[in-house]
Order: C-alpha cells, then sequence, then structure tokens
C-alpha cells in the first residue's frame, strides 16, 4: 500500500480510535498542542516504517508514542539532534511546560517535573493502568526497571509536593516541639 | 507516601485530558510532513555538498592532521584557490548535479541540481521519475537574504526574507556545523576562503592519493562524518576543480549514496534562467515575517531548512 493511502486510512483509524492516544500524548507532554506534536512524530515514524508493518497499527503507534516520550523526544530525536547544530541560532525553548498546566491541579503539575521516562511509566501504570509486566512491554524494557522507575517517580512526586521523608521528618519534629 | 496518591493521580489525569478533541487531519499532516522532511534531508545534503565542495578540496588538500599544510600541500591548496577564483570572476554559474540511490526509507532517490553565483542560488530536488518536488532559490541583498521555496506537489510557495545575525562561534561537529560559522561578504555569498579556513581549521578532509578516471589520474580525498558517513572528494590535477563528490551512508536500514558531479556554465541568457526556480501558476503563496538568523549564508539556509 502506498504511504499516502495509508495516511488516508490512519486519518480514518485516529477518529476512531486516536483519542485515547492523543489523551496519553497530552499526559506525557503537558499540553493538547505538544501531545498532538507527539502523536504526530509517532505518525511520521509509523509513515516511515510503513512496509515492514503488518496488520493493527495501533500497538505500533502505542509503543512508538511511549519511546518518543521516553527518550526524551523534543531534545533527542535524530532530526531534533541535528536541528541542535544550528541551537544558537534560536532562543531556546523552555522544556518546563507547566505553564501551560491548569494551576489547580497540583498531581499533574508534579508528574509534569518528572524526567521523561518516570513520567511515561507512571502514565502507562495508572493513565493505561498496564501491568509492570505490560509497561515493561510497551517501553522494551525489563519489569524491574518498571518498578524502580514506578518508585521513584512517586517517592519524587510525594518529595515535589512536600510529603517526603524529609518534609514528613520536620512536621515530626514541630509536632514533636 | 500519600497512599491515595495513584488513585489522586489516576483521577487527575481523567480531568486534565477529559476535553481532549482528535484534531482531523492529524495522520495527512503526519504524511505531508514526512514526505517534506525527507525531501528536505536529500536536498539538504546536495545542496551542502554543492556549495561546501570546492572550498573542501583545499581543505583536504592541508592534511588530515590540522597542522600547517606541506610545501606540496600548499601549492595544491593555492591551485585550487586560484582555479575557483577565476571561476567566480568570470562569472561564470557553478553548477552541480547529484544523483542518489537509496535503499532507506526517509531519504529518495532521485536527483538535485543547483546552480550558484556570487549573489544567488537555485536548487530543485526532483523525484526518481524526474518530477520536480522542491526548490531553494536564495539572493543575498543588503543585510540578509531573500528566500524562495516551491513545494510542487503541494503547490505552494514560500517566501521569507532571512536577516543576517552575528557569527556563530566555530562548531567542529559536522560539515554543515562548519558551514553555519562561516561568515559571508557582501558580494560573495559562497566566500571560499573563508570556508577553507573553517574546514582546514576542523580537518574535515584529508589527501588520500590519486583514483583514476577514465584517462584522468584525479586526486582524491577522504573524510568522515561519522561511522556511517563516507565522503570522498576528486579533484582535476589540471585544473584544480572539484569534479566528483561522493557521500554514501552504510547506517543499517538508511543505506544511500548521493554522487555529485561539478561543472561551470558561462553566463548566457539561457544558463542565467537556471538561476531561479519554475513557479507554475495557481501555486498557493505565503509570504513569512523575517527573522533575524545565523551568522552565514550556510547557516541561515540550514537553519531554514531544518526548522521546517
Amino acid at each position: 500500500m502506498e504511504r499516502g493511502q495509508a495516511a488516508e486510512e490512519l486519518e480514518d483509524f485516529l477518529v476512531r480510535r486516536g483519542k485515547p492516544l492523543l489523551r496519553a500524548a497530552v499526559l506525557l507532554t503537558g499540553s493538547q498542542e505538544a501531545g498532538e506534536d507527539l502523536l504526530q512524530a509517532a505518525l511520521e515514524r509509523l509513515l516511515g516504517h510503513w512496509p515492514r508493518i503488518t496488520g493493527d497499527p495501533e500497538a505500533y503507534l502505542r509503543r512508538t508514542l511511549y519511546h518518543l516520550a521516553a527518550d526524551g523526544w523534543r531534545q533527542q530525536g535524530l532530526w531534533r539532534r541535528k536541528y541542535l547544530l544550528l541551537r544558537p541560532l534560536h532562543p531556546a525553548v523552555s522544556q518546563d511546560r507547566t505553564d501551560e498546566v491548569d494551576r489547580r491541579d497540583v498531581v499533574i503539575r508534579l508528574l509534569l517535573q518528572l524526567p521523561p521516562r518516570q513520567r511515561a511509566v507512571i502514565v502507562l501504570r495508572y493513565w493505561e493502568q498496564l501491568s509492570e509486566a505490560e509497561a515493561a512491554a510497551v517501553l522494551g524494557c525489563s519489569v524491574g526497571t518498571v518498578k524502580s522507575a514506578t518508585s521513584r517517580g512517586l517517592a519524587r512526586m510525594r518529595e515535589l509536593s512536600g510529603d517526603g521523608p524529609d518534609a514528613q521528618a520536620q512536621q515530626g519534629q514541630e509536632t514533636n516541639a | 507516601m500519600n497512599p491515595r496518591l495513584p488513585e489522586q493521580l489516576r483521577n487527575s489525569m481523567e480531568r486534565f485530558t477529559e476535553h481532549v478533541e482528535m484534531p482531523p487531519g492529524l495522520a495527512r499532516r503526519a504524511y505531508r510532513r514526512w514526505h517534506k522532511r525527507r525531501v528536505m534531508t536529500r536536498a539538504t545534503v546536495a545542496a551542502t555538498t554543492a556549495v561546501a565542495a570546492g572550498a573542501a578540496v583545499a581543505i583536504m588538500a592541508a592534511g588530515s592532521s590540522g597542522n600547517a599544510p606541506s610545501q606540496n600541500d600548499a601549492y595544491v591548496v593555492s591551485r585550487v584557490e586560484n582555479a575557483l577564483a577565476a571561476v567566480a570572476h568570470a562569472d561564470n554559474i557553478a553548477f552541480t548535479r547529484s544523483i542518489t540511490t537509496s535503499h532507506a526509507p526517509d531519504f529518495p532517490s532521485g536527483t538535485d541540481l543547483t546552480w550558484y553565483t556570487r549573489d544567488r542560488f537555485n536548487h530543485i530536488a526532483y523525484t526518481s521519475s524526474g518530477r520536480p518536488y522542491f526548490s531553494l532559490t536564495v539572493t543575498r541583498v543588503p543585510g540578509g537574504l531573500q528566500m524562495v521555496t516551491v513545494q510542487y506537489e503541494h503547490r505552494f510557495v514560500g517566501y521569507r526574507d532571512e536577516l543576517m545575525g552575528a557569527r556563530t562561534a566555530r562548531d567542529c561537529g559536522t560539515a554543515a556545523a562548519v558551514l553555519t560559522t562561516v561568515e559571508v561578504n557582501p558580494g560573495d555569498m559562497t566566500n571560499w576562503p573563508a570556508t577553507i579556513r573553517a574546514f582546514i581549521g576542523c580537518n574535515v578532509l584529508k589527501v588520500a592519493g590519486h583514483q583514476r578516471a577514465g584517462r584522468t589520474d584525479l586526486i582524491r580525498f577522504v573524510g568522515a562524518q561519522a561511522d556511517y558517513l563516507a565522503m570522498t572528494l576528486l579533484v582535476n590535477p589540471s585544473t584544480f576543480l572539484p569534479s566528483r563528490m561522493v557521500v554514501t551512508s552504510s547506517q543499517p536500514g538508511q543505506a544511500w549514496t548521493t554522487t555529485t558531479e561539478f561543472g561551470s556554465l558561462p553566463p548566457t541568457r539561457a544558463n542565467l534562467t537556471h538561476l531561479s526556480a519554475p513557479i507554475p501558476a495557481g501555486f498557493t503563496q505565503s509570504h513569512q515575517r523575517p527573522e533575524a538568523a545565523g551568522g552565514s549564508f550556510y547557516g541561515t539556509i540550514l537553519a531554514w531548512l531544518f526548522g521546517q
């Protein structure tokens, strides 16, 4: 099948089943706009490998989405690396997307402060509700890696929220005093 | 840890994305961007090869160590510079034809043609079936560059003025990076001497003996930009002008070869028409605002290409 025709079929596919993918992309990036960019990047990669893809593209697309996000897609993509050649010519774009987030939602703001891989694992585990083994299969890593990334991610979120061990110890001291 | 954090996460994520809607045309946009990017990649390699090769000749002659060239190498460098200067002063039109054969999905086969003078550059990329699908025309104007791109498949013409910015620090990471740091002199946008100095300073290529091509024994230079990207440049020892440049990628799944032949055309009326790309009637036109860009001709073009 030609890639142009594949794009048309993918368009139909996205209308029917694309919304969950986009929601995941939004969670991974922090905004609708950046989520669309991420999903589009995954679609571009899918089109590049189209002749070798058989069957339902959703699994490939989902895997690519998370791989791109976990690898720090914006900073480290091949094309972006080439683009970095010219970085002095353009003002740096802040990767901190917390400004775009509804400030009322503290939990999401904490999520977006995690490193890309930890964030991807958290979204897979608590949004997609995948098991550790399933999340490991999507990311192409070991179950142990998923476990440790989940644990560190949650711990970091607690720490950032002031609910970590240090904060708890401090609260304990204040209570004792 | 707050034991309710996973539950809060799930609820927050649900709320945060509940109004997300799939925009129409995302896959089509992805296809267009994927298609354009692969075109741009090949065109960038070909265009960069075209403008850089003449300068690269001299570099290689400077040797691989980055030390001062030997007397013999210095002689070659000098002859190459003189030959290029003579071509420029004669107002000839430099011409390159790049043929790419590729097995890489993101790097299509086809032909790229480039014509350039001291103040104008025109590059047209063709598909393997001979259809033009992209062109970039750059004209040097006081303070900057005027750029015109045509995307034939999408019936689109983009106009953009680029302002020349401050010179950037030398970056020897890649040939393209070297080029972005070369300053441009008014009326001489290829600025061979500065380019030559930059390449020598970055030690991009080295002399590798001779290579026979038909009855001619050409001077051979080789270089590498990465483990998988090899370059060979052949220089005619009689004219000291570049004759052919071959860039080969051996990266798994990304194997391609671009062979560029160099020539020079007299500035006849017919030949001068090659300095503009044909724009068929009815194409959508877009005029973009000027932007402060790189400190060089190459930097500005590459920034534009990569920024697509």
